[in-house]
């Protein structure tokens, strides 16, 4: 398997979705291909970084009026 | 954004009575910061991202009878939102609709920064500039990639729910995951490679 292969496999590579006999031609060439490696763990690391920075929240200050706007509505909505 | 089933099933029970006020506060507890972000990914204003907030409550109220279970809650809730944010970009558009926008058919393309980094979230959380660049790298992404990594790597969405919410099939969310991840691993290894070098 060649690097432009890998890279067409990389997603499946990390989330585990890869079938067992390309699974084992991936990891037989990435142990020897120092770019591939760091394709894969930059690549896992980029998803860490994205999955725990930086969730946005509604500005607490706004959060309260948002609730009872809806609230209110729901309210107008069980009595109809 | 995520109920076990057991309370989903309760939680909806509730939802769907005759006096759902409860139900509306827990469900605004949960799910209403995950739908503030999916709609600050597509339409990037906070008091838009809001409104897409109240206008989904609203429109799950008004719904609600009619929501038979047959996905989750949170992916339903999510539907609704994407729906309500898309209508409000179709107004004022100035980039391709992610349903206009076609999957490229040729192989996402080669890395090109191979260097080898390692960043923590403490580190991004520590670093203002770098949190910044994060922001910036994901929000240049088309918005059809965009959608789908946000709601696959930072919301953890299965590839089904995605689909669900997305009205995709779950090969298009594969494909279309795979050019986001690779897009901003480039984007953050020439940073970071950048900023290492420097030091």
């Amino acid at each position: 398997m060649k690097c432009e292969e890998i890279v067409q496999y990389l997603s499946d590579y990390i989330d585990g979705d890869l079938p067992v006999e390309i699974l084992e031609q991936a990891e037989q060439h990435m142990a020897g291909c120092k770019n591939c490696t760091a394709a894969v763990k930059t690549l896992q690391n980029t998803i860490q970084l994205y999955k725990h920075t930086g969730k946005a929240r509604i500005a607490p200050e706004h959060r309260n009026s948002l609730l009872a706007a809806i609230q209110e509505a729901a309210k107008s909505h069980s009595h109809e | 954004m995520n109920i076990d089933a057991l309370n989903e099933s309760d939680l909806l029970a509730r939802f769907q009575s005759s006096d759902p006020d409860s139900a509306v506060a827990e469900l605004f507890e949960t799910y209403a910061d995950p739908i503030y972000r999916l709609a600050m990914q597509l339409l990037g204003d906070p008091t838009g991202a809001e409104d897409v907030v109240q206008e989904t409550f609203l429109s799950a109220m008004t719904h609600r009878a009619g929501f038979q279970g047959r996905s989750k809650l949170s992916s339903w809730l999510y539907r609704i939102a994407y729906n309500a944010a898309l209508n409000r970009l179709r107004r004022n558009r100035e980039e391709p609709m992610p349903e206009e926008d076609p999957d490229e058919d040729t192989p996402a393309p080669l890395p090109r920064s191979l260097v080898e980094w390692t960043k923590t979230p403490e580190d991004i959380n520590a670093n203002k500039e770098a949190g910044d660049y994060l922001e910036k790298a994901i929000m240049a992404l088309p918005m059809k990639y965009r959608v789908v990594f946000f709601l696959r790597d930072i919301e953890d969405q299965s590839t089904e729910q995605t689909a669900g919410v997305l009205g995709l099939t779950e090969t298009a969310v594969k494909v279309r995951l795979h050019r986001a991840r690779l897009a901003l691993r480039e984007s953050l290894s020439e940073y970071f490679t950048e900023r290492n070098a420097k030091v």
